[in-house]
């Protein structure tokens, strides 16, 4: 298993998640006009990836695109580029289904893509978006997870602040849980230590803070490092 | 040409250029001419351009409305007269415009009743709150005057059918443009103007109402804007000498910093008490909302002997209903108040009735600020406008002391005015596209009119047209959202799409929404609402008050904010911060000035009374401020002295001081007393702090006052430069980087976003919240801050470092520094702070700014973890 600031790659396997492709139109549709730079730095980014890894496959483990109630004009340009340049490169996609991904299904039957829902599982591991609760078969060993865009914000005495990307890693059921952050530039993603609410993703919650281990993921660095497990990083930024 | 009016005219000539019937009304109403009616009339009567500045109650309105009414009757008498709008009166306030009405009902009425045959010139007023049948009524038969807001009017321009009615316009009157001039509420008027203008059949008459304000002939090119590069020609009718002032600053007590705080405000409560009795109806001002009600309260208890004190004592401020503010008005005109206590809502011109005097507590930071508000008391001419200033504070002293000195001299502080505001620009471009495709030179010379504009470049103008257009969006998607279409090609622009016109009248303006966001405690508890300009400046650990009780600050999330009680511990932040108004660069100068004078009296050996006469002479203190003044430059004296300064190397308008102390956490307080007022110490301490913190790799806290700064170090590090550093230095440059990460740039290019119509606030008829908008900003910003030269992003900067702060006498500081006109004289690390770093080490904490690199943050982060991880393994293993 190797890390990387923006996913994972398991043995041929690139899984990524939360693309949120179409984000600047959706919020063009509420009145906000947002320049169009995400999807141009999430090509870039797999690009790099693959690039560095040569997959056979990439997963995006959900939420491709943004907009719930429809697919807006961005979003069919933008994941047929995606799917696209996937295609030109020899790698094949699999995508599975995130809570944003209500009208992706049309976009990808035009290209012949068959959407995964609840999850994918592909030998002994299984990848799921993490939106709803769900059990893991038998003969799955890992899990890889989407939609909880962990994300960690460093504070100093005087208040001074980073906000960082970075992963999850914990047991759920006796297998291996592996939450990656949001590809997408245009979230920031969720501070987990200031996240007092509880988690976004219901499995999440049922799990204690001293068992899930805090990665750092930070493309401007290019690093992923481990910082330790959460309740403890919680108090070391002081917020517990 | 701008000039000064010279040719007083008599009450035969300015009659002779009335209309018989308003002649007639006139002389039988008044028995003589004010002051700028004296000035004003017979200019205005010829059609020319008039700024009349004037104090209140001397008749300015009328001096406007006497030639324009004339020459209606005379249109009426030749068969002229039609249905349409000719003239438009522009006030920034809707309660304004219905005392206006009421007030222009009156003459309009009687010469109708005094001559019958003549027709009835019509007037109404159209604001935001103008019903939609009242909107169309006026469109069936406009007014021949029409009462309006600055946004309205920005409306009513696109208005398919009553923008025609409009262009028959021959006079508009601006009221209490003192109140435009400085903001972007102005800035959007004068493109309006030039708007207007440019669809009148003719060149109107402008005529200008203002208090006092300085400098009048900049004002008089901002209200009559420019022609082929030169201002148009106007008359200023300055009759600011029309009342006399009589000012005095009051200190409770003698010693201000000894005296316990209870026994100073039940004095100061007594001594405003006093003045209360004394006069009739007295209006009292304070810095903030707060202060109002807190000193109602207060001050009810000490008058005694009033009767039914209850109803004669009322607060009126800007937090208050508007049903509640008519009450209190409408009561202080029937004269039933003894005292009104206001913030800053009774700063402007509504008809407030009879006020004898004028009560001022703290400072009201500018000489010109303190006569607007001085210059409400003695409403009928010829009386005396009375103010009395009441200091609790020893920088409040100094600083209203030299004020009133100054005021009495009649000199008076520049106001600011902005220039080139891209974010109103952009709003003003959509609504010119969607009244008719234009040649975009020409639009470019139509906004080069405007005083605020007249510098702009093409380059400028240009890139606001090509990011409307859609320029940054791709092609596919312009088409939808692009609000004009641009072809540069042929130079030409306009409307794109259905929806420009709705969105420019329903997101026009330029007052960003308040925020209030919500505070819980840790445990979920909700406790209230803050002002979201007060949390921009908090950081964790700062303790503030709300609703009578300490909290800690602990983190903020969107617009909601998570504390911990901390109720028996003191707050480090005063609540009333964010309202606190900035000290003037001319003043602070002033009283630099002022403080090397005096440190020169004492090293020479003037004995203190002598020195206290003098203090007690030029401002009319009495004996407790004056002696309370003295004190405190006796104080700093001999501090500096016991150090081993010579005179020559204490603080005043040519020597900043520099000096740093360890608090008790061990951070050390690096303070430099730079007297220049807040705007250019904000500028300064940031350029400075981020120099600094390149030097030491840390970030830095800044705590920012009228009288300096302090630039705050973490606990173990020591500062290695001053201000003297900035010598040869891009401040600029280094500004920008300073506000890179910070809260303010975040707040402001929402607002700014939001002006320029790429946050709109209402779209397709939803209504976007506040916290949508700051949440798209923060994504917005990290976004364009990418795209070199965008408009919007260069206003955010523009607007921070040139209105809210003061960029170019930051720059002027440090070119002095350069030249050696003004010496820093750096002590180092002392024990106490002087007394004149108490009130800046009192700041606390007013920013940061951001330095320590990502990398450097999070292997300290780890290095924590580490520690907390082998703490663990100790207390297990134990």
């Amino acid at each position: 298993m190797k890390l990387f600031p923006y996913g994972v790659y398991l043995d041929g396997l690139l899984a990524v998640a939360d693309l949120h492709l179409g984000y600047e139109d959706a919020l063009r549709e509420r009145g906000i006009e947002l320049p169009y730079e995400q999807y141009p730095r999430i090509k870039k980014a797999m690009l790099n990836a693959i690039g560095r890894f040569s997959p056979e496959k990439v997963i995006i483990v959900g939420d491709v695109k943004h907009e719930f109630g429809t697919a807006l004009n961005q979003e069919w340009r933008e994941v047929l580029d995606l799917i696209r340049i996937l295609r030109d490169l020899g790698v094949e996609l699999e995508v599975v289904r995130g809570n944003h991904d209500n009208f992706l299904i049309p976009i990808l039957r035009k290209v012949g893509i068959e959407i995964r829902d609840p999850h994918l599982v592909e030998g002994n591991l299984m990848f799921v978006h993490g939106h709803k609760p769900f059990i893991p078969p038998d003969d799955v060993d890992l899990i890889v997870m989407g939609h909880e865009h962990p994300a960690i914000a460093l504070r100093d005495e005087l208040g001074a602040g980073h906000k960082m990307k970075a992963f999850l890693r914990t047991k759920f059921m006796d297998r291996e849980l592996l939450v990656l952050p949001a590809l997408s530039p245009l979230a920031p993603g969720t501070d987990v230590l200031q996240s007092y609410g509880g988690f976004l993703s219901p499995v999440l919650r049922s799990i204690d803070p001293s068992k899930i281990q805090v990665l750092v993921a930070d493309h401007e660095l290019d690093l992923v490092e481990e910082l330790g497990p959460l309740n403890l990083v919680r108090r070391a930024a002081g917020v517990v | 040409m701008i000039r000064r009016a010279r040719r007083e005219y008599s009450m035969e000539e300015v009659l002779q250029v009335l209309h018989p019937a308003v002649a007639k009304w006139f002389s039988s109403k008044f028995k003589s001419l004010s002051p700028p009616q004296r000035y004003a009339v017979v200019p205005i009567s010829k059609g020319r351009n008039v700024l009349v500045t004037s104090p209140t109650g001397t008749g300015k309105t009328l001096t406007a409305f006497l030639s324009i009414i004339s020459r209606l009757l005379e249109m009426a008498d030749r068969g002229e007269l039609e249905d349409s709008v000719y003239a438009v009166y522009v006030s920034p306030l809707r309660a304004l415009n219905n005392d206006i009405y009421k007030n222009l009902e009156v003459p309009l009425s009687e010469i109708k009743e005094m001559s019958p045959d003549l027709p009835k010139i019509r007037h109404a007023v159209r604001t935001g709150d103008t019903p939609t049948s009242e909107r169309a009524k006026q469109l069936r038969k406009p007014p021949h005057i029409l009462i309006t807001t600055p946004e309205t009017l920005g409306i009513i321009l696109t208005a398919p059918k009553f923008r025609e009615k409009l262009r028959t316009v021959r006079w508009v009157i601006v009221d209490e443009i003192h109140s435009l001039v400085e903001n972007k509420r102005g800035v959007h008027l004068s493109l309006s103007l030039e708007r207007l203008q440019h669809l009148a059949y003719q060149k109107f008459t402008r005529i200008g109402l203002s208090a006092t304000i300085n400098p009048l002939e900049e004002v008089a090119k901002f209200l009559v804007g420019y022609e082929n590069g030169k201002p148009r020609d106007c008359l200023i009718v300055e009759t600011s000498w029309a009342k006399a002032i009589d000012l005095a600053v009051l200190s409770p007590v003698e010693d201000l910093v000894n005296t316990p705080p209870e026994v100073t405000s039940e004095r100061m409560y007594k001594l405003i008490a006093d003045l209360v009795k004394e006069n009739r109806t007295t209006l009292i001002f304070t810095n903030t909302r707060s202060g109002t009600e807190k000193v109602v309260f207060h001050l009810k208890k000490y008058l005694d002997g009033v009767e039914n004190v209850d109803e004669k004592i009322a607060a009126h401020h800007s937090s208050l209903s508007r049903y509640v503010r008519k009450e209190v008005e409408d009561k202080l005109k029937r004269g039933d108040l003894r005292a009104i206590v206001s913030s800053t809502s009774l700063e402007l011109g509504i008809d407030i009735g009879y006020i004898d005097m004028v009560v001022q507590i703290g400072s009201p930071k500018s000489i010109t600020r303190a006569l607007q508000r001085i210059g409400r008391a003695g409403h009928k001419l010829h009386e005396v406008s009375r103010g009395r200033f009441v200091v609790v504070d020893r920088d409040d002293a100094l600083e209203v002391a030299v004020m009133v000195r100054e005021a009495l001299r009649g000199r008076l502080d520049r106001v600011h005015m902005p220039k080139k505001a891209l974010d109103v620009l952009a709003q003003h471009i959509v609504g010119m596209a969607v009244e008719q495709k234009w040649d975009a030179k020409e639009a470019f010379e139509l906004v080069r009119s405007a005083y605020p504009y007249k510098d702009l470049t093409w380059e400028e103008f240009e890139s606001v047209l090509r990011y409307l257009s859609g320029e940054f969006t791709q092609l596919e998607s312009r088409k939808v959202y692009g609000k004009i279409w641009y072809d540069p090609e042929e130079g030409t622009f306009g409307r794109r799409g259905k929806y420009a016109r709705v969105i420019y009248a329903s997101n026009i303006g330029t007052i960003p929404d308040e925020v209030s966001v919500k505070v819980y405690t840790t445990d979920g508890k909700y406790v209230g609402n803050l002002e979201e300009e007060f949390l921009e400046r908090l950081v964790p650990g700062d303790r503030f008050v709300l609703g009578g009780k300490v909290y800690e600050f602990i983190s903020a999330r969107g617009l909601r904010v998570k504390v911990r009680p901390a109720f028996d511990q003191k707050p480090t932040v005063p609540a009333w911060f964010s309202e606190m108004l900035p000290l003037s660069y001319d003043l602070a100068v002033r009283i630099a000035e002022f403080r090397g004078w005096v440190f020169r009296r004492i090293d020479e050996g003037v004995p203190a009374d002598e020195i206290v006469e003098s203090i007690r002479e030029m401002s009319n203190a009495n004996e407790q401020a004056a002696k309370a003044i003295y004190n405190y430059l006796v104080d700093q004296y001999l501090y500096l002295k016991h150090l081993g300064l010579s005179v020559e190397d204490m603080p005043s308008d040519k020597v900043i001081l520099v000096e740093t102390y360890v608090d008790e956490d061990g951070r050390r307080h690096q303070v430099t007393h730079s007297l220049f007022g807040r705007r250019t110490n904000d500028a300064l301490s940031r350029a400075l702090a981020y120099l600094a913190g390149l030097k030491v790799r840390r970030n830095l806290g800044i705590a920012v006052k009228d009288t300096g700064f302090a630039i705050i170090y973490p606990r173990g590090v020591k500062p290695k430069i001053n201000i003297g550093a900035l010598v040869g230095e891009d401040l600029e440059e280094l500004l920008k980087k300073a506000l890179d990460k910070t809260e303010i740039l975040r707040r402001r290019f929402r607002h700014v976003a939001a002006r320029g119509l790429m946050i709109l606030r209402n779209y397709k008829g939803y209504e976007i919240s506040v916290n949508k908008q700051q949440l798209s900003a923060q994504k917005l910003l990290k976004v364009v801050q990418e795209i070199v030269n965008f408009p919007l992003l260069k206003e955010a900067y523009r607007e921070i470092m040139e209105d809210y702060m003061d960029i170019e006498h930051a720059k002027e500081v440090v070119g002095k520094i350069a030249s050696g006109e003004i010496r820093v004289v750096d002590v180092g690390e002392i024990p106490v702070p002087t007394p004149f770093a108490h009130n800046i080490v009192l700041e606390g904490l007013s920013d940061l700014i951001f330095m320590e690199d990502k990398m450097a943050a999070l292997r300290r982060f780890q290095l924590a973890i580490k520690n907390m991880i082998e703490e663990e393994v100790q207390v297990r293993g134990r």
